[in-house]
């Protein structure tokens, strides 16, 4: 592609190609929270993708947890929820062991004091009726930046439901920050 | 004290049934949790016993074990 006169090759804009299309899709703009104890995003979730991601930036007052339950037309489903993880410290690396038949999903876990963590959640098929899964990775500080904590979730709820949403609530105090969520695009 | 909910962007107080929905599944989650570190805790004392029994070390176990 030629340079046109009297522009630099910087200042050319390429069109994109057709049928080439972006890999993830943004489906809900980056939304702050603050100081509350739960977020909701309903309608995130349908039939243009498959599988999503969730980004999540937050700090909570509390050491507590984030839990996820998925919603259906602003429905909380609040059963059949089922998972495994693990969290490693300087020191020891933990099962956190078969959470069978829960109420929720443990997304991640909190530091309390206001340190700000991160967690990046991978659902797959909520909009497909069959179980729905996610395969969850959380940066979390215990009271300092200098001292990182790993841990993981992967887990699922056993239904056919179809899911268009979620919640994501701490069981204790309250969270701030941010999250984002992007469709995986399905087709080339 | 009403509790505060993000929902769709907008943060308000959560309703009446909203929020003791959420202090239920509070208090679920934290019986649960009680629940999961007690097995965990009757599983390491097991463990310690069985090699007691055995007369070996931790470490030994997990030599003999590969874990």
């Amino acid at each position: 592609m030629g340079v046109p006169s009297g522009y630099t090759s910087a200042q050319v804009v390429q069109a994109v190609p057709t049928g080439i299309a972006s890999a993830l899709v943004c489906v809900k703009a980056e939304t702050a929270f603050s100081a509350v104890s739960s977020f909701t995003a309903d309608g995130v979730f349908t039939s243009s993708y498959t599988n999503y991601l969730i980004l999540i930036k937050f700090a909570n007052t509390s050491d507590a947890s984030l839990n996820l339950q998925f919603r259906a037309a602003t429905t909380t489903t609040t059963t059949n929820y089922n998972y495994n993880g693990y969290q490693m410290t300087s020191t020891a690396a933990q099962s956190y062991g078969y959470y069978v038949s829960q109420s929720s999903l443990k997304l991640a876990q909190t530091g309390g004091s206001s340190v700000i963590g991160y967690c990046e959640a991978n659902i797959y098929s909520p909009q497909i009726a069959e179980q729905t899964g996610l395969i969850a990775t959380n940066l979390r500080f215990d009271g300092s930046y200098a001292a990182p904590v790993a841990q993981g979730t992967t887990g699922n709820q056993n239904s056919s439901t179809q899911f268009d949403g979620f919640i994501v609530s701490t069981s204790a105090g309250t969270t701030t920050g941010s999250y984002t969520v992007y469709g995986y695009a399905k087709t080339v | 004290m009403a509790l505060k909910i993000n929902d769709n962007g907008v943060t308000r107080n959560m309703t009446t049934d909203e929020q003791a929905a959420h202090e239920a599944w509070q208090a679920e989650v934290a019986t649960q949790a009680v629940a999961q570190a007690e097995a965990v805790a009757v599983k390491a004392s097991a463990r310690a016993a069985l090699l007691t029994k055995l007369g070996i070390t931790e470490a030994e176990a997990q030599l003999l074990l590969g874990s």
